[in-house]
C-alpha cells in the first residue's frame, strides 16, 4: 500500500518531500558546488578530496557539538577552539617527535579533552552556570594553560603520524574514512542507545524525560565529555596534519561547529539531530572556499560568501525554534 | 498565614532586586580595590583616565550584546561588527566620506532586517549572526586588509577630550549607564523590551507589534556596535579587522556578570556597565600584580566564573536534582 502511495506521487510532491528532508539542502548544495568546481577546474575531483580533508577536522568537531546542542536550549560547547589546541599541543609534547610515542600522544589528547569536558559539566551542574558562559569561562582558562605549558611554540608532530594523516585510498583521504566511521558510531549511539534516546529526550523537555527515569545529569556529563574528546582527536589530527600544534589553530571551529551542525539540519533548540547532514555540511563550507580560491576570489568575498550561503540555507530550510 | 506568604514574597522580591546590583558591585570592587592598593599612584585624573579607557568601547558593545540578550537573543557576530567598524572609522572616512556614512546606515539596516527575518521565519539568533560575522568579517578585509588606516581627528580628539574634574570616561560611562537606566525602566520600550523577554506572548497579545519590536531592538544592536567600533578606533587610533573578535564572548560575559540572563528579561543598566568595566580591569590587576600576561585570558574566566558560583549559590531555592 505504501508503495503505490509512494509510486502516485507527482514529482511537485515529491519534491517538497526532499525539501522537508533537512540534512537533503546541504548534500545538493555539495553537488551544485561540485559541478561549478567542474567546470572552472581541471581536475574537479582533487579538489573534492582537499575539501574532503579539511572538511573531516569540521565533521569531527561537529560530532560533539551536535550531541552537546541535541541536550536542548542553551546547551552548547564554546571550549572546542582551545580544547582543540591544548589537547594538540599536549599529544605533540607526549609524542616529542617520536613515533614511538604517537599511541601514548593520541591518549594524552584524548585525556586532555575528556578532562575540559568534565570539567564544563561540572562548572554547569555545581555551579550552576548557564552552558554558554561555562564553557566559555573555562574555555579562557584553557587557553591561559595552553600558553603557560607550551609557550605557543610550534610543536612537530612525529614522522609516522604525518605521514599516516595523509594518505590516500582510491582518492579518498583517509581522515575522512575514519571520521565516517565515527559518525556512523555517533548515528548508531544516538538512535539505538539509552544514551542517545536519553540525551534526544532531554533535549525535547528536560523535566518529562527525568520525571520518565532519564539519567539526566549522567547523561549530560557524558555529553560534554564526548564534546570534549572529540576537540581533543581533531587536535591531534589537525596538528599532525597541518604540521604542527599552534595556539591558534582551533580558533576556526568555534562557529564553524555550529554552523556545520545547524546547516546539517540539527535543530539548535534540541532534541532532533542529525549526523548525515554534518558531514554534507562540513564538505560544503570546504567546496565553496575552494570554489571560490580557483575563480581568484580574495580571502575578504571567500568571507562574506560563506556568509551568505549560511544565512541562505538557514533561511530556506527555515525550520522554527519552537519556543515554549 | 496567607499575609505572612505574602509578605515574605515581598521581601525576597525585593532582595533579588538589591542583588542584582550588588553583584556586579560586588565584582568591581574586587578588582578595582587591589589596584588602588597596589597602585595608589593611580589615584588621579590621568591615572583614572587610562584605567578606564578601554571600559568605553567595550561597555558600548556590552550594551548592544545587553539589548539581543534582554529579549532572549544572542549575536555572536559582535566582535565582528566592532573590527569593522574601526576599518570604516579609519580607512573610508578620511577617503571617501559618504560611502562609509552609507555603510554605517547600511549596518544599522541589516541588522533590522536580521531582527525582522528572525521573528517572520522564527528562526534562531545565534545561528543567524554566525553567518553575518563572517560577512563582516569579509567587508573589513576589503576595506582594510591589515592593520593599518587613519582615524579622523574628530573620533581621536573625542575620545580623548580632557573634562573637567571628572576624567572623561568616568564621566562618559555614568552618563552611559543613567541614559540606560532611563531607557530600560522608565520609558515603554524599555518595558517591551524587558516584557519580551520575560514573556513574550503577554506582549504580542496586548497589541504591539513584535515584528517592529524585534526590528527596533536589533536595530539597537546595530547602533551600539558602531559606537563601540567608533569608541576603539578613537583609542587605538588603527583600523584593524581583527582587532575586536574577542569582543563577542567578552561582552557576552559581561552582561551575565552584570546580572544579565540568557532568559531574557533580567537586566540592569548599571549592572552591566560594572561587568564592562570590570572584565576590562582585570588586565590592569594582573599586570600591577607582576603576572605574566599569559594569564590575563585565565583570570578572566575564573573572575567569571567564580562571580557567577556566588551568584547561583544565592539565587538557589532547595535541591537541585538536574540541570
Amino acid at each position: 500500500m505504501s508503495d503505490t502511495a509512494v509510486n502516485n506521487r507527482t514529482p511537485v510532491e515529491l519534491l517538497k518531500n526532499f525539501i522537508s528532508i533537512r540534512w537533503a539542502w546541504s548534500y545538493t548544495g555539495v553537488v551544485i558546488v561540485f559541478l561549478m568546481v567542474a567546470m572552472v577546474s581541471r581536475n574537479p575531483f582533487q579538489t573534492l578530496a582537499a575539501s574532503i580533508s579539511f572538511a573531516s577536522f569540521f565533521v569531527l568537531v561537529g560530532l560533539g557539538q551536535m550531541l552537546v546542542i541535541t541536550n536542548g536550549p542553551g546547551n552548547i560547547d564554546l571550549s572546542i577552539p582551545y580544547t582543540i589546541a591544548l589537547a594538540g599541543s599536549f599529544a605533540m609534547k607526549v609524542m616529542g617527535g617520536m613515533d614511538s610515542g604517537i599511541f601514548m600522544g593520541i591518549l594524552a589528547g584524548i585525556a586532555a579533552g575528556s578532562a575540559v569536558g568534565a570539567f564544563n559539566f561540572m562548572l554547569i551542574r555545581f555551579a550552576l552556570i548557564p552552558p554558554m558562559i561555562a564553557t566559555l569561562a573555562s574555555s579562557f582558562i584553557v587557553r591561559t594553560l595552553a600558553i603557560v605549558f607550551f609557550r605557543g611554540m610550534l610543536i612537530k608532530p612525529p614522522r609516522g603520524l604525518e605521514v599516516f594523516v595523509n594518505v590516500k585510498i582510491l582518492q579518498v583521504p583517509i581522515l575522512f574514512l575514519l571520521v565516517i566511521l565515527l559518525s556512523v558510531a555517533v548515528h548508531l549511539l544516538l538512535s539505538r542507545t539509552a544514551y542517545g534516546r536519553g540525551i534526544q529526550a532531554i533535549g525535547q523537555n528536560t523535566k518529562a524525560a527525568w520525571l520518565a527515569g532519564v539519567k539526566v545529569n549522567s547523561r549530560k556529563l557524558i555529553t560534554y565529555t564526548l564534546s570534549g574528546v572529540f576537540a581533543g582527536i581533531t587536535g591531534v589530527l589537525l596538528a599532525a596534519f597541518s604540521g604542527g600544534a599552534t595556539l591558534g589553530m582551533g580558533d576556526e571551529y568555534l562557529l564553524n561547529s555550529i554552523a556545520v551542525v545547524v546547516l546539517g539540519g540539527t535543530s539548535i533548540a534540541g532534541g532532533d539531530s542529525n549526523v548525515q547532514g554534518i558531514i554534507g555540511a562540513s564538505v560544503l563550507l570546504y567546496l565553496i572556499v575552494n570554489f571560490l580560491n580557483i575563480i581568484g576570489f580574495g580571502a575578504s568575498l571567500r568571507y562574506i560568501v560563506t556568509g551568505v550561503v549560511i544565512v541562505g540555507i538557514i533561511l530556506a530550510a527555515g525550520h522554527g525554534k519552537g519556543r515554549k | 498565614m496567607e499575609n505572612k506568604l505574602g509578605e515574605k514574597r515581598m521581601s525576597l522580591r525585593r532582595k533579588g532586586r538589591a542583588r542584582d546590583v550588588l553583584m556586579p558591585l560586588m565584582s568591581i570592587l574586587i578588582v578595582f580595590v587591589p589596584i588602588l592598593v597596589l597602585r595608589p599612584r593611580v589615584i588621579n585624573y590621568t591615572g583614572f583616565n587610562l584605567l578606564f579607557n578601554m571600559a568605553i568601547p567595550v561597555a558600548l558593545a556590552t550594551i548592544a550584546q545587553m539589548f539581543a540578550m534582554t529579549i532572549s537573543e544572542i549575536d555572536l557576530s559582535i566582535g565582528n561588527l566592532v573590527s569593522l567598524v574601526t576599518c570604516i572609522a579609519g580607512s573610508l572616512l578620511p577617503t571617501r566620506p559618504l560611502l562609509g556614512i552609507l555603510l554605517l546606515f547600511g549596518i544599522i539596516a541589516v541588522y533590522m532586517l536580521v531582527g525582522a527575518v528572525l521573528y517572520l521565519r522564527n528562526l534562531q539568533s545565534i545561528v543567524v549572526t554566525i553567518g553575518m560575522s563572517f560577512i563582516w568579517t569579509g567587508l573589513a578585509i576589503m576595506i582594510q586588509p591589515h592593520p593599518g588606516g587613519n582615524v579622523p581627528e574628530f573620533i581621536v580628539g573625542a575620545m580623548n577630550m580632557r573634562t573637567p574634574v571628572v576624567p572623561m570616561p568616568i564621566f562618559f560611562l555614568l552618563i552611559l549607564a543613567i541614559l540606560l537606566h532611563v531607557l530600560l525602566f522608565k520609558s515603554s520600550f524599555g518595558i517591551l523590551l524587558r516584557g519580551m523577554g520575560g514573556n513574550r506572548k503577554a506582549i504580542e497579545q496586548s497589541g504591539h507589534s513584535m515584528l517592529k519590536l524585534q526590528m527596533a531592538v536589533f536595530g539597537m544592536v546595530g547602533l551600539f556596535g558602531i559606537l563601540s567600533g567608533f569608541a576603539l578606533a578613537g583609542i587605538t587610533t588603527s583600523a584593524d579587522p581583527n582587532i575586536a573578535r574577542n569582543y563577542t564572548l567578552i561582552a557576552v560575559a559581561s552582561v551575565v556578570l552584570g546580572g544579565g540572563s540568557f532568559a531574557g528579561g533580567t537586566v540592569s543598566a548599571v549592572g552591566v556597565v560594572l561587568g564592562a568595566c570590570t572584565m576590562t580591569l582585570v588586565g590592569t590587576l594582573l599586570t600591577f600584580l607582576r603576572i605574566s600576561p599569559d594569564w590575563q585570558i585565565g583570570a578572566q574566566g575564573i573572575i567569571i566564573l567564580a562571580v557567577l558560583f556566588i551568584n547561583s549559590q544565592l539565587k538557589k531555592s532547595g535541591k537541585v536534582r538536574y540541570v
